[in-house]
C-alpha cells in the first residue's frame, strides 16, 4: 500500500513536470503592409539673374550667360521609367533662348535642352530612365541667349516647373 | 453576391490604376531674365598708307588715292535709329581732304563723306537708320586728296574713330 501511494505520487509529479515544460500561449496578428507610389522633387532655390550684357561686333547672337548655382533632388519608388520634364509658365518671345541641363546619376540626362517654347502642358524631357531611389543635389544649369535683332529685354520673371512623372 | 464582389474589386482596381497613372510631383524655380542694350563695333585693321604721288599738269588738285582694304562689323540691339559717326583725332590742315564711305546692309550709307574737319565734338554721320542685329564685314573706303597749293605733307598718322550710337 505504501509502495502504491509512492508510485502514484511520482507519476503525478512527472505529469506536472511535463505539463510545466509545455506551458505556453500564442496569438496571431495579421499585418497589412503597403508602400504607395512616392514621387518627390525639390530644388535648392532660384538661380541668379540671367542678364545678357555684351556681344561680338558682326554677330547677331549676343554672348550667352549661364547659371549653375542651383540643384535638384528627387526620390521615387515607382519604377525605372520615371522621367523629369521641364516647362515654362509661358513661352519666350522669338529671338530669346533659354536652355536647361539637369545632371543625373540615377537616370539619363537629355543634356542641354531648349525650353524656350515650352509651357504648361508641353513640357520636354530633361532626364529619362530614372531608377528607383534617390538622387540628391544634382546640378541645374541654365543658359540664356539672345539675338541682337530681337532687341533688349527688360527684367522678366519666368517660372520653370520641373515635374517628376512616369 | 458574387457579382457584387466582382464589381467592388474591379472598382478598387480602377482606382488604383488611376492613382498610379496620375502620380507625379513638381518643383518650380523662378528665373529673372534680361537683355541689356548692346553696342559693338570693330574694324578689321588699319588701311594701307595713303600717299599722293602724282597730279595732272595744270590742275591744282593732285591725283587722289584710295584704300578699301578694311572692313567694319557691328552688332546692336537698341533699335532702328542707330547710326555710325566718324571723326578724326584732329582736323587736317587746309588743302588736304580725307573722305570715307562705309557700306551697309542694315542701314543707310551716307556715301563718301568728308571727315577732314570732323573731330570728337563734331563727328559726322556715315551710316544712319541701322536696324537691330549684326552687319559684318562691310567695306570701309578712304579717299585722300590734296591741293598742290597746300604743299607736301610728311607721313602723318591720323586716328579715325567710328562710333555706333543712337
Amino acid at each position: 500500500m505504501k509502495k502504491s501511494i509512492f508510485g502514484i505520487t511520482l507519476l503525478a509529479a512527472c505529469v506536472l513536470m511535463i505539463n510545466g515544460a509545455y506551458a505556453q500561449a500564442s496569438a496571431n496578428q495579421t499585418v497589412n503592409l503597403s508602400v504607395n507610389t512616392v514621387y518627390k522633387i525639390a530644388t535648392s532655390g532660384n538661380p541668379g539673374a540671367l542678364t545678357v550684357t555684351t556681344g561680338t561686333a558682326g554677330t547677331d547672337a549676343l554672348t550667352s550667360v549661364s547659371d549653375a548655382s542651383t540643384t535638384y533632388s528627387i526620390t521615387q519608388n515607382f519604377g525605372p521609367t520615371v522621367k523629369i520634364t521641364a516647362n515654362l509658365d509661358a513661352v519666350l518671345q522669338s529671338g530669346y533662348t533659354l536652355q536647361l541641363n539637369l545632371a543625373s546619376s540615377k537616370g539619363t540626362s537629355a543634356g542641354t535642352v531648349d525650353i524656350s517654347n515650352t509651357s504648361t502642358g508641353s513640357g520636354v524631357s530633361v532626364v529619362t530612365g530614372i531608377g528607383m531611389g534617390a538622387d540628391a543635389g544634382k546640378s541645374i544649369t541654365y543658359t540664356f541667349s539672345a539675338l541682337a535683332s530681337a532687341g533688349t529685354l527688360t527684367s522678366t520673371t519666368k517660372t520653370v516647373t520641373l515635374t517628376l512623372t512616369n | 453576391m458574387k457579382k457584387m464582389m466582382i464589381s467592388i474589386l474591379m472598382g478598387m482596381m480602377s482606382m488604383a490604376i488611376v492613382e498610379t497613372a496620375r502620380s507625379q510631383a513638381s518643383a518650380t524655380q523662378t528665373l529673372t531674365l534680361a537683355v541689356n542694350t548692346v553696342y559693338k563695333i570693330a574694324t578689321s585693321g588699319n588701311p594701307a598708307p595713303l600717299t599722293i604721288t602724282t597730279g595732272t599738269a595744270g590742275s591744282n588738285s593732285l591725283t587722289s588715292v584710295s584704300d578699301n582694304s578694311t572692313t567694319y562689323s557691328i552688332t546692336q540691339n537698341f533699335g532702328n535709329t542707330v547710326k555710325i559717326t566718324a571723326n578724326l583725332d584732329a582736323a587736317l590742315p587746309a588743302g588736304y581732304t580725307l573722305s570715307m564711305a562705309l557700306a551697309s546692309t542694315k542701314g543707310t550709307s551716307a556715301g563718301s563723306v568728308d571727315i577732314s574737319n570732323a573731330t570728337s565734338g563734331s563727328a559726322v554721320n556715315v551710316v544712319t537708320a541701322i536696324q537691330r542685329g549684326a552687319d559684318a564685314g562691310q567695306t570701309i573706303s578712304y579717299t585722300f586728296s590734296a591741293l598742290a597749293s597746300a604743299g607736301t605733307l610728311s607721313s602723318t598718322a591720323k586716328t579715325v574713330t567710328l562710333t555706333i550710337t543712337n
